[in-house]
């Protein structure tokens, strides 16, 4: 046979097979009858059966070739005919399939929600797994490349290194092939239609080379690039490149106004390139050569990457530069006393804290799709019990036990692939409330979860699932439903007692699944009491019709009194326009975290230097303290009289007086910062205390100064008003334009936005909506359990409650006896879920807030309600059970 | 090979063929023998040929095969029309018809 022709035999339509290789020899057997009947007839004409068989055989001709066409012709035929019949028996299986289903419209939507509801959540939370988690980190050998923290002994913070920590590091280590460091930042771009913010990275000069990323066009920067003296230069992203430059191929060389000053583009980087711990950044830089910080110990700022030596591991590469940090502790007890350093793998640095998460969240997922198949089959197995007599009738009839299990597949594919559709579609809508949950602002720093979509592995892993389950669902009531077994049971043969180790395993499971669900339910509890409790906390600001907005001014063109002009005449603006009450400035909002300052107080003794007083520090400018409803305590706060020519002054807060000063009144009090010039500042004033790191956070110590006395180049404007956030917007946006068209202003929300999307509550309303969504999903699946499990028994106790009911008894009896068989299996469940839940609480750990992991009032109100929707779900089928009519049931045996 | 003594038009085997089968499930043997006879020996039908016939009629769904044993006891391929069979011989002898009238009217004419 020739190979084309072998090809077609393999692709060909499977089914008939056995009745093709039949045609040849029916050809055959015809031809050889045509034959012996010619010679049968000249034998009895006298020709002797030697000349009567060639005669025969000349007057037919060429046999063989006519064997063959006949043979084609035969196969065509049956291919046709089988073909024919599959699909006449589809679409009657279909016809029958939906017939029957929508007779049945309850059991029908039961089985696609629950089909859905599996498919969907695997779907969705695949796509996000597998963006996180799956993808590999787009560089060169990233099992190589780390990212390296200090670290504060006796502390679990982890902070930048100060850069000549960074310097020593480069020069002294043993283990690391490059050590090159970033940091984040953001810039005006002017030159287009309008100015606008980019999001930017600073990195050495080595960084991006480091990485390993082929640029698009163009190269990175050369070693050397990042010191003094060199042309300001710019690498940008693939999308700044397509967006700004309209992909232009002679993009190298062109410049770009950053911050109002030239930069020179050298490089573009690949599409999809991401470094994820940097943010979405646009434009790349070399770090900024003029900063003072360069020369300071104590200045943590750079965060560093690196990639150890082949051969090297992770472990060597961290004992090695931990000794270096000790010697650099002896060496600089200053700045460097008790620092050790964090070495961890650059994976686990971008999708660390989220991967546990996600492979928990993806194991019980995968559990819900488990259970949720577990369901559909016990529904099935339930609905052909009922159909046993039917199925009876039919063999009985002769109809084939194939054609009935293909029936029932038929069946069950309509329904898993009508729950597919559906789970795609939860799928897709799940992915984008998945992703929507995470506040825009962290979203950032987990780029790789933008424009995530379902995508064609997904589909095709979702396709399996459905036929797969499609197919279990169908086979195993099928073949079950068909056995003679089972038709002798159904006939009424009491003594046949199949299923009970089946019944028993489906019990198990639902019990299994009352258990998770009572898990996710706790958790999904001590999360919201957590939640509740934490936006109850008092912040120390009154977050009320406050308006906050960025500005920031590209240094470039604003000196310190500029900075300082600037901000004064937009504030005394936006206090003319109609409607304002009260504003004012800060260079870091409350809730944002910030560095601190350690300072000494004139007239206290010198503290060890790991004991030195340390506070958060923040400039202001304007109303601040009003504008945001900080209470004054003491004292008096900022005015225009505290400008650079006057005493250099301080408001502290509360915890500031408390913790540090030991005079009677802290106001009057000096202090001198050890990272600033030598002069004191003068306390002036005690102001309350605010959260200012986090909102589960104990406030921190906070100093305030003004920025007249501290100039800042990037401010948030605070505005209390009763007018609408839009209007003010607008009004505000033309005040700052009026003064600079090319500024823009940002990050523009309400108070209560930005304690909203603060980390404190993100970190614990995510998991609240995934593991909320999660217990609403698995508890859906469970009442669909419980009442699959019990309307199977009650199916298959007919015939025993029918005689109960004839013998007298009650049917409240009969309803209590069903109900508490629900009972029985949830209450198992609900107890193995309270003690997973009350050790897997303990995981939730610091996400609790003012709750404990054994919060009784969570768990009562969640036991008493699994066994009130145990008992619900157990109530449709016990009902049925009660109303059966005892004459009907045994008449039917 | 039997000369032909008259070369069958195109598709006029066909409709012998299911003329011959209004007579009752028969072979192909008894099929042959039966036009043969018939047309008093006018019309001798190739034997590749009319079987080639029987089985494209058979795939159409005019014919359908079924195994029986013959008048001596063999095991034979017996053809039997089907109703879509019969309905097409109807339509086949008009046709047939019609065309002939209109052939012998044409080389009648003078």
């Amino acid at each position: 046979m020739s190979t084309l022709g072998r090809m077609r035999r393999l692709i060909r339509f499977d089914i008939g097979r056995p009745a093709q290789r039949a045609v040849q020899g029916s050809v055959d057997d015809e031809l050889a009858f045509h034959l012996a009947a010619r010679v049968d007839e000249l034998v009895q004409r006298g020709v002797s059966r030697e000349d009567a068989e060639r005669e025969a055989r000349q007057e037919f001709g060429d046999l063989q070739s006519a064997r063959e066409e006949l043979s084609h012709i035969d196969r065509r035929r049956v291919t046709k005919r089988t073909r024919l019949a599959w699909w006449s028996d589809l679409r009657q299986d279909t016809r029958v399939a939906l017939r029957s289903l929508r007779s049945h419209p309850g059991f029908a939507a039961v089985v696609l929600v629950t089909i859905a509801l599996g498919i969907g959540a695997n779907g969705a939370i695949y796509t996000v797994v597998d963006a996180a988690l799956l993808r590999p980190l787009p560089y060169r050998d990233p099992h190589q490349l780390v990212h390296l923290w200090e670290t504060k002994e006796g502390t679990s913070d982890r902070s930048e290194a100060s850069f000549p920590d960074f310097v020593d590091w480069r020069a002294y280590n043993s283990s690391f092939a490059a050590l090159e460091g970033y940091d984040q930042t953001n810039v005006t771009i002017t030159g287009g239609d309008v100015p606008f913010r980019a999001n930017g990275a600073r990195t050495t000069a080595g960084f991006l080379s480091m990485l390993g990323v082929p640029l698009v066009l163009g190269r990175s920067f050369a070693p050397g690039e990042d010191g003094p003296g060199g042309s300001p230069l710019v690498v940008i992203s693939y999308g700044f490149w397509q967006r700004w430059f309209g992909g232009d191929p002679q993009v190298v060389g062109r410049t770009l106004t950053v911050d109002g000053a030239n930069r020179t583009v050298i490089g573009v980087l690949p599409r999809g390139f991401l470094f994820a711990p940097a943010g979405e950044s646009d434009l790349w830089f070399t770090i900024d050569r003029t900063a003072q910080t360069r020369g300071q110990r104590f200045n943590h700022w750079l965060r560093v990457v690196g990639r150890v030596r082949p051969g090297t591991t992770i472990e060597q590469a961290r004992s090695d530069i931990g000794a270096l940090m000790q010697r650099l502790g002896t060496q600089y007890p200053e700045s460097n006393a008790g620092r050790g350093i964090a070495v961890v793998p650059l994976r686990d640095e971008i999708v660390g804290q989220l991967r546990p998460t996600l492979l928990m969240l993806f194991g019980a997922v995968a559990l819900v799709l488990l259970i949720a198949c577990a369901n559909v089959a016990s529904l099935l197995l339930a609905r052909a019990m009922t159909r046993g007599r039917e199925m009876a009738l039919r063999v009985a009839l002769g109809a084939r036990r194939g054609r009935l299990v293909r029936q029932l597949l038929t069946e069950s594919l309509l329904l898993s692939l009508g729950g597919g559709l559906l789970g795609i579609w939860v799928a897709h809508n799940a992915t984008r409330v998945l992703v929507g949950a995470i506040p825009e602002n962290v979203r950032g720093s987990m780029p790789y979860l933008a424009n995530l979509s379902t995508d064609a592995r997904v589909l095709a892993y979702l396709a399996l699932i459905t036929i797969t389950t499609g197919v279990a669902f169908g086979l195993i009531p099928g073949l079950y439903a068909s056995q003679p077994r089972f038709a002798a049971l159904m006939s009424g043969d009491a003594r046949a007692t199949a299923g009970t180790g089946r019944a028993r395993l489906r019990g198990a499971l639902v019990t299994l699944e009352i258990a998770m669900t009572v898990v996710l339910l706790v958790g999904a509890g001590l999360l919201t009491r957590s939640l509740t409790r934490l936006l109850r906390v008092d912040t120390g600001f009154d977050a009320t019709r406050t308006l906050v907005m960025r500005v920031a001014l590209p240094g470039a063109q604003y000196n310190n009194l500029a900075q300082q002009r600037f901000f004064e005449g937009v504030l005394q603006q936006v206090r003319a326009l109609p409607g304002v009450q009260t504003v004012g400035a800060i260079d870091n909002l409350p809730l944002n975290g910030g560095g601190t300052n350690t300072f000494h107080v004139d007239g206290q003794p010198e503290p060890d230097p790991a004991r030195r007083p340390e506070a958060v520090m923040r400039a202001v400018a304007g109303d601040y303290f009003r504008a945001l409803g900080i209470k004054l305590i003491d004292g008096r706060v900022f005015d225009a009289r505290d400008d650079s020519t006057a005493m250099q002054a301080i408001v502290i807060s509360e915890t500031v007086a408390r913790r540090y000063i030991t005079s009677k009144r802290a106001v009057g009090a000096q202090v001198r910062f050890y990272a600033w010039a030598d002069q004191p500042w003068t306390v002036v004033g005690v102001v309350g205390d605010v959260k200012t790191i986090r909102l589960d956070e104990e406030a921190p110590p906070t100093i305030y100064y003004s920025h007249l006395q501290g100039p800042a180049n990037r401010m948030s404007i605070a505005i209390r008003s009763a007018l609408e956030p839009s209007v003010l917007t607008g009004s505000v946006r033309r005040v700052v334009n009026a003064l600079d068209p090319a500024l823009p202003v940002y990050a523009i929300r309400t108070m209560q936005e930005t304690i909203s999307i603060s980390p404190a509550v993100y970190a614990r309303r995510y998991p609240l909506v995934l593991i909320g969504a999660f217990a609403a999903a698995s508890l859906i699946l469970a009442i669909v359990g419980i009442a699959g499990v019990i309307a199977y028994s009650v199916a298959q106790r007919t015939r025993e409650i029918g005689v109960r009911v004839a013998l007298g008894a009650e049917r409240h009896t009969i309803l209590a006896m069903i109900l508490k068989q629900g009972g029985a299996l949830a209450l198992p469940g609900v107890a193995i879920g309270m003690i997973v839940a009350f050790v897997a609480a303990r995981w939730l750990g610091s996400v609790l807030y003012g709750v404990s992991a054994a919060d009784p009032p969570t768990y009562t109100v969640i036991s008493a309600l699994i066994v009130s929707v145990a008992l619900a779900a157990s109530y449709v089928p016990a009902r049925r059970a009660a109303g059966l009519d005892p004459a009907q049931v045994l008449r039917a045996d | 090979m039997a000369a032909t003594s008259l070369d069958l038009l195109q598709g006029t085997l066909d409709i012998l063929v299911l003329k011959a089968l209004t007579w009752g499930p028969r072979h192909g043997y008894w099929v042959a023998a039966w036009i043969k006879e018939t047309s008093d020996g006018t019309i001798q039908v190739e034997d590749r040929a009319l079987y080639v016939a029987l089985h494209r009629l058979e795939e159409r769904g005019w014919l359908e095969g079924e195994w029986k044993l013959s008048e001596n006891n063999r095991k034979a391929k017996f053809y039997r029309l089907t109703s879509d069979g019969r309905k097409a011989l109807r339509g086949k002898t008009q046709d047939f018809e019609r065309y002939a009238a209109a052939a012998l009217k044409i080389l009648q004419s003078t």
